[in-house]
């Protein structure tokens, strides 16, 4: 076993390359299980690879979700747009829809070709808004950069996991250690690592990550984005916000030559900041980088993204009421299923015998999140194209150098080193408590679809295809499990109806689900129940309020 | 699969500084303060829930009045009766308007067609140990399909 790595890394590889072992070398040519109500687009069928791999170039020039997702954004980014020339918003708005042409402008990538709702699509609750990946590439997105290897796959620089919904994240508390609790809360990101330490903020710090993450966005160096944002059509409009002279940087002769080359290129040898800045102009630019996040995380707790007005909320306002099959769904949710032991409803607990339920809202406007980390035990899924990317590119990156030998042990990565040495150093010690886990997500939003018939892919890994298949993951997963791997259940038995492969990481995996008795009609009530927290139900605008009497002001002397 | 107690000595056997090894070794500091782990009480003893050939799955119902949200569930096992050296441990999460918890522990990496014995513990996330009266339990695992 080889462990050469450079030493924030070397925990974690070590660990990781001996499960290699145990991982068969063959490759990761998965099974993809196609829901029965889907049907590939005419127009991707072309793409559609031997060994269920798909053509990313192909998929990015001809898929029909790719094609609306692209008009909506650039829809949106005018709308936008237009808003900041208006010169008529408040403060307020100001910074809101800063945020808003920042989340919608393709051109803050590296090749200008990809924003960050690429991969977040409105219409799709902010994740992965096309069927066809969840399908085939566990919801993963393609990055800014393609791969030009010949045979290479994939032929496109990949994520390794499924975009998580970015809704209410910035209501995530930077994290913090509670050593009460001994359990971690806040953060953002499946795995928690955008802890939000330095701006206080951990959506504000998330968006930092993808522009410069050499998968996504691949921009080498923060200054670029920066150096993008001050030769851009909303320059006037980000000093309005943020002051004038803000982005007031001498960049150097080259800046278009590196700032047009990806992340990890081997001509930039290794080096983060290669833009050659003063000093003065080094720490402008970061500033100012911060204050991109900062406006992406006011438009992510904007109404627009995080709105409170689903069914449910209109519900615990006690001005709406449930469907019978919402409500019993709602019943198991926080009794049988016990599902509000993480995803918090702001309501007490019905399911014991001495519970005492007022039916009261203790809190009207809950996240349907504990802020923890849990493992629930899912299993690998083989099709991430991320497991393949362990060949360099054009530019001599690998992403994946352990391929199919990678374990995704989420929280494990963050506090062992895996993106370097977590901010805490303290945290690095409670590794072995929180291997495994990944963020419990909020609930909020995650039915919402783009159209009927569009596959979602739900978890880190986008494991699971539809609710129904969640809720029976939760009901099942240890009733049906097999100690086989993705795509090789027992002759007899059916992937996700009456098999459950082994989890990817068996440590920490939590014991509340598994096996909990629910019928086939309790998993579909609770599947109706999850269908109330979409927002979109009331209408977001300020409604009509009473007239307020106010006493008659005595007329200024004249 | 790997599991814990394979890990640890692998890791350090890749030139690990000592310093880390011992860090990740060891478990976080207890809190000062361990009166609220409360006597726990089993209400429905440990059996086996069901078990493949590698795998099981233990399950006991305890009192859980007091204490951390997460807790884990802890199974000894072995071989032979007084031979309990191997353990397996699974977190649960407590839903505080349940009087009962129920705990369930995941067994893997097992043998074929093999008798086990087995106790269980469970613990705060942090702390001390709840005071536990388990019996010694037994179950055989599946033959190989
Ligand atoms: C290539 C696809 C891609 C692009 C582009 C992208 N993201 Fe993401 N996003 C992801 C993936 C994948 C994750 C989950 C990654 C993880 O947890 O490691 C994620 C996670 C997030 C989260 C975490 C949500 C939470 O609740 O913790 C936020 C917020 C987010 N992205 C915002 C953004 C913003 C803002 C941008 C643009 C600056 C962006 N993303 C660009 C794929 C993308
Ligand atoms: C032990 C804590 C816990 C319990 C109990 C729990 N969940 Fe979750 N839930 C999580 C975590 C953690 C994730 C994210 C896991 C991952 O991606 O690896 C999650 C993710 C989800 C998602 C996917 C969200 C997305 O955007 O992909 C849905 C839907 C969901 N849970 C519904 C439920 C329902 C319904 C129940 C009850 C049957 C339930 N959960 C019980 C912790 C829990």
């Amino acid at each position: 076993m080889k462990c050469t790595l450079r030493e924030n890394r070397l925990i974690f590889r070590c660990i990781v390359a001996s499960a290699l072992a145990a991982v068969p070398a063959a490759g990761v040519r998965a099974q993809v299980s196609v829901p029965q109500s889907y049907v590939i687009p005419p127009a991707d069928l072309a793409c559609i690879l031997t060994g269920n791999r798909v053509d990313l170039q192909c998929l990015i020039a001809n898929d029909p979700d790719f094609k609306r997702i692209r008009a909506e954004e650039a829809g949106l980014f005018n709308e936008a747009l237009a808003a900041a020339r208006s010169n008529t918003l408040d403060p307020f708005h100001q910074i809101e829809t800063l945020g808003k042409l920042e989340i919608f402008d393709p051109r803050l990538s590296v090749n200008s070709n990809l924003a960050c709702s690429f991969c977040h699509d409105p219409a799709a609750g902010y994740g992965n808004g096309a069927s066809i990946l969840s399908v085939f590439t566990g919801g993963a997105n393609p990055g800014s950069v393609p791969i030009t290897v010949h045979g290479a796959y994939p032929n496109n620089r990949m994520a390794k996991r499924n975009p998580q919904s970015y809704v209410y994240s910035p209501y995530f508390p930077p994290l913090q250690y509670n050593p009460t609790q001994g359990d971690f809360y806040g953060g953002n990101f499946w795995d928690g690592r955008a802890t939000g330490y330095r701006l206080m903020n951990s959506a504000a710090e998330q968006a930092q990550d993808p522009p410069v993450d050499p998968e996504e966005m691949a921009n080498p160096d923060t200054a670029c984005v920066v150096w993008k944002l001050s030769t851009g059509s909303y320059k006037a409009f980000f000093e309005q916000v943020w002051g004038r002279g803000t982005l007031d940087i001498a960049w150097p002769g080259n800046v278009a030559t590196i700032c047009s080359t990806p992340k990890g290129a081997a001509s930039l040898g290794g080096s983060a900041t290669p833009l050659a800045l003063s000093s003065i102009d080094r720490t402008r630019a970061n500033q100012a980088f911060d204050e991109f996040g900062q406006a992406i995380a006011a438009y992510e707790i904007s109404p627009a993204v995080s709105a409170f007005t689903s069914k449910f909320d209109l519900f615990l306002s006690g001005n709406g009421t449930l469907t019978a099959a919402e409500a019993r769904g709602y019943d198991l949710f926080r009794g049988k299923a016990q599902c509000n032991t993480c995803h918090l409803d702001g309501r007490s607990n019905t399911g014991g015998s001495g519970a005492a339920d007022t039916g009261a809202a203790t809190n009207v406007a809950p996240m349907f999140t504990d802020f923890t980390y849990n493992n629930l035990g899912l299993p690998r899924n083989p099709v991430l194209p991320w497991y393949s990317e362990n060949t360099p590119d054009q530019w001599g990156f690998t992403g994946n150098p352990l391929g199919i030998g990678f374990t995704d042990t989420g929280v494990g990565l963050f506090l062992g080193g895996y993106y370097g040495p977590p901010p805490n150093l303290s945290w690095g010690q409670l590794e072995p408590y929180f291997e495994g886990k990944f963020q419990t997500s909020t609930l909020r939003d995650t039915a919402k679809v783009p159209y009927p018939n569009f596959v979602k892919a739900f978890m880190h890994n986008g494991y699971l295809h539809s609710l129904k298949e969640v809720v029976h993951f939760y009901n099942t997963r240890d009733l049906y499990a097999q100690n086989v791997p993705s795509g090789q259940c027992r002759v007899g038995t059916i992937e996700k109806v009456t098999c459950w492969p082994r989890p990817e990481d068996p440590n920490n995996m939590n014991m509340v689900i598994g096996h909990l008795k629910l019928t086939d009609a309790e998993e579909n009530d609770i599947v109706a129940f999850l269908g109330t927290l979409n927002d979109g139900f009331v209408s977001a605008t300020p409604t009509a309020r009473p007239a307020i009497q106010r006493k008659p002001t005595t007329p200024p002397p004249s | 699969m790997r599991s814990r107690h394979l890990i640890l000595p692998l890791a350090a056997a890749c030139f690990v500084p000592a310093a880390v090894y011992f860090a990740l070794s060891r478990p976080p500091a207890p809190p000062a303060i361990s009166s609220f782990a409360g006597p726990e009480r089993i209400v429905e003893p440990p059996e086996l829930e069901s078990a493949t050939d590698t795998t099981a799955f233990i399950r006991w119902t305890a009192t859980s009045v007091s204490g951390t949200r997460e807790r884990y569930g802890i199974v000894h096992y072995g071989t032979a009766p007084d031979q309990l050296t191997l353990s397996a441990r699974s977190p649960t999460r407590w839903n505080s308007a349940f009087p009962t918890m129920v705990f369930r522990v995941h067994l893997h990496g097992l043998q074929p067609a093999t008798r086990y014995y087995y106790t269980v513990e469970s613990r705060q996330a942090v702390g001390e140990p709840d005071q536990l009266d388990s019996p010694v339990g037994r179950f055989i695992t599946a033959p190989s399909p």
